[in-house]
């Protein structure tokens, strides 16, 4: 009951913030394994493994995607300063739990050596069903759905989405209240 | 860059001085202006320290991806800040540098959770104030006499028209006028634009009531054109971040505005880092001489000394120094022969209203991020069949409506669930929305008090505030209204998923931070601190003119009425000076 609570707890957090991410560089487009920042929540593990499901669920396109923006830089640092330490430890529990289970099914030791078909096929299982079970009979819809929140909050966010998608201007100089879509 | 000057080097200092202001806040700042201006060589002391205007803006420029890991209030500021925590809004790492550290600052609260939520610099809450600005009616100042409570206002709404013209002229104010008694009019700029659904509410809701209600535009105190006179006051912008302190002067702050009127005129000595804990009476003089000082940094203490003296530090403060302010003549406070100070301490209680979403308007966004929406005035207990058997006086409520991004709520059954399609649906314009709150009358209750406590001192050796204080049934009545009226006005104007939001029972005193009362103004010393000039009335030289002197609270966000209760009174004092009775 800890664990659902504290992914929920998590889950409501990320909900309710409306504004901000960390800088970002825009021209990185290529998927590395080296990280070029340091991440205070995530282990390195965790991060290639939340970096690539969060590509999964906001793909590179003709414009950035998850990898691109740095949506688990954010995320990392977001959870790093506002989330309680007990849920912290939760949310790090599960996510381990996640990645033994993937690798035990697969019989792999690391994750790098899953393709991101197979992840795909992992994220589907268990976004939005509780019905899906792994061999442990525990379902991770939970973690997937909280894993979707944080890619598509962080990433309504960044400074290119704002600017280019959502209309953001930083100094709007006026106000109109009947502008045609 | 013109900058407020401070005094540093003390010992050489003058301490006597014609005026002193305590405090640099909403009144403080007009007390300082008017009393400078009049010619009165004026000691302004303010406990927190300096805030130059833009210069100590750190926040004020920066993007919503400057902030790393998001705008939040942070672990560790619920560590240190708990109870401006309270709030959930006024200490995310934009502002959280305007708003105490609780631990350093602290009060009690056991019996009845209160949020004392404020800042200790100079320009107080005129810096992260919420800017709305209405003036109490003379139904507000009518409403003890009529309703038998408590005791009645000193003055009445002719006394106090010309001085909310005067203030409001100087501040500038946008609003729109309606032409009705319990929302008077004030001189206003033009106001902020509603958008279409905003307009439509307004058209809905003037149609669909039969008892005059209307929706209106908040009347807030930015400049929507022109300039106003200050450090370079200029139109607001519509970057919606004015709690972090305004570089385009464009809402009304003493560090932009009051102040350097003051420093202006050469006549002005403004000491931050200086806790006023008393002033010093003369039972000879029958009269205030001065007052106590200790530095904040230092602890090294001082007395200054004025012919008259404006307490303009905050109601619970400006009482907790009269309280602390004993003598042989006043042994339970200075100026409490009436035993009131201290007591009727009220706040406007809020945080009940409704939400919907709104089909229409598919074809239509808006631009820009004003910092105000619509405000629906009283329409409760202003005669005739508004007047309701199941609570007195009234409320109104603040609102808006917006457009956000698609929710992902449904996106297994509306949306692909991720990938290439789904990045392209969540930046698309979502459904519009709309919400309002109420902010309701509290009663003065004799028993809604705070005390000191002078077996828990601060780190200054001065005791701490308790409180205790909760709303009653009158209020709990009232919000039961303000909850269903929320929903009814937004159905009747087509919204969809109408839910009311916020509890009937449950009220943090004070969350509304318009914590006022405990030296009120009354007409007879024996019930009341001041008298109709915001004086004293044993001690006429001291002036209260913060929120402590309210008599009741109506339903307006108050600070333009400490503003021109202030002007008010400076005009007063200096005339009583002149004329030697003070």
């Amino acid at each position: 009951m800890n664990r659902r609570k504290a992914l929920k707890n998590i889950g409501i957090s990320f909900g309710s913030i409306t504004f901000s991410t960390s800088i970002l560089s825009i021209l990185q487009s290529c998927q590395s394994n080296e990280l070029d920042w340091s991440p205070d929540f995530f282990s390195s593990k965790q991060i290639s493994f939340v970096d690539r499901m969060f590509e999964i669920i906001i793909p590179e396109t003709d414009t950035p995607g998850a990898i691109s923006l740095k949506l688990s830089k954010f995320v990392d640092a977001y959870i790093f300063k506002n989330t309680p330490s007990n849920d912290k430890s939760e949310l790090n529990q599960e996510i381990e739990e996640f990645i033994n289970v993937i690798l035990s099914n697969e019989n792999q030791k690391s994750i790098h050596e899953i393709d991101d078909v197979m992840l795909e096929k992992y994220l589907t299982n268990h976004l939005d069903s509780n019905n899906f079970t792994e061999s442990n009979n525990k379902n991770y819809s939970q973690l997937c759905g909280l894993f979707r929140q944080m890619a598509v909050r962080s990433y309504r966010l960044t400074e290119y989405v704002m600017t280019n998608k959502l209309g953001y201007v930083p100094i709007p100089g006026y106000y109109d209240g009947n502008v045609d879509v | 860059m013109f900058k407020l000057e401070m005094i540093s080097n003390l010992e050489k200092m003058e301490n006597k001085f014609d005026a002193i202001v305590v405090g640099t806040g909403i009144s403080g700042g007009w007390a300082a202006k008017e009393l400078t201006e009049k010619g009165l060589k004026t000691l302004v002391l303010e406990r927190g320290r300096m805030i130059n205007h833009i210069d100590d803006y750190h926040t004020a420029n920066m993007d919503p991806w400057d902030f790393k890991g998001g705008d939040t209030i942070t672990q560790e500021a619920y560590k240190r800040q708990p109870k401006q925590s309270r709030t959930g809004y006024v200490n995310t790492e934009s502002s959280r540098h305007f708003f105490v550290d609780d631990m350093e600052h602290p009060y009690n609260d056991d019996e009845n959770k209160f949020n004392w939520i404020r800042g200790y610099h100079v320009g107080g809450r005129s810096l992260t104030w919420g800017r709305h600005t209405y003036r109490l009616s003379e139904f507000d100042f009518e409403a003890n006499l009529k309703d038998g409570i408590a005791v009645d206002w000193p003055i009445r709404y002719k006394d106090i028209s010309p001085w909310y013209d005067y203030v409001e002229q100087y501040i500038g104010v946008q609003g729109r006028p309606e032409g009705l008694a319990q929302f008077p009019d004030g001189k206003f700029l033009k106001p902020f634009d509603l958008n279409v659904l905003e307009n439509h509410m307004r058209k809905s809701i003037a149609n669909n009531f039969n008892d005059g209600r209307i929706l209106s535009n908040a009347r807030t105190a930015h400049i929507t054109e022109g300039t106003k006179p200050g450090l370079g006051r200029v139109t607001c912008q519509y970057r919606n971040r004015c709690m972090r302190g305004c570089p385009y002067g464009a809402y009304f702050s003493s560090n932009s505005s009051t102040l350097p009127a003051a420093e202006a005129t050469g006549n002005m000595t403004l000491m931050p880092n200086s806790i006023v804990h008393e002033i010093i009476y003369d039972d000879d003089k029958k009269r205030a001489t001065g007052v106590r000082v200790i530095d904040a940094e230092n602890n090294q203490t001082y007395e200054y000394y004025a012919k008259v003296i404006f307490l303009c530090s905050s109601s619970i403060a400006s009482t907790s120094i009269l309280m602390q302010s004993k003598s042989n003549r006043f042994p339970n406070g200075m100026g409490n022969d009436s035993g009131e100070l201290g007591h009727n301490l009220m706040d406007h209680h809020f945080q009940t209203g409704a939400y919907g979403t709104f089909e229409g308007f598919k074809n239509k966004t808006t631009y820009g991020r004003k910092p105000a929406g619509f405000f629906i005035p009283r329409f409760r207990n202003i005669g005739g069949i508004t007047n309701r058997k199941d609570f007195i006086r009234g409320y109104g409520y603040q609102g808006g409506a917006s457009r956000g991004s698609k929710s992902i709520a449904n996106s297994k059954e509306e949306l692909a669930a991720y990938g290439k399609k789904f990045k392209d649906i969540i930046v698309q314009e979502g459904e519009w929305s709309g919400s309002m709150g109420a902010f309701g009358e509290i009663l003065p209750y004799h028993d809604n008090q705070m005390t000191l406590d002078y077996n828990k001192l601060d780190k200054w050796g001065l005791p701490t505030v308790t409180f205790n204080a909760k709303i009653r049934e009158n209020e709990i009545s009232m919000r039961k209204d303000m909850k269903q009226q929320a929903i009814e006005m937004l159905e009747r104007s087509g919204f969809k998923n109408v839910t009311g939001t916020g509890s009937d029972n449950n009220y943090v005193f004070g969350n509304g931070i318009h914590e006022m009362g405990t030296a009120r103004m009354g007409r007879n010393p024996k019930t009341s601190v001041l008298n109709g000039n915001n004086q004293i009335h044993s001690v006429k030289n001291v002036y209260v003119t913060d929120g402590a002197c309210m008599t009741s609270s109506g339903n307006q966000n108050p600070s333009i009425t400490y503003m021109a209760l202030t002007a008010r009174a400076v005009n007063h004092a200096v005339d009583e000076l002149n004329k030697q009775n003070i």
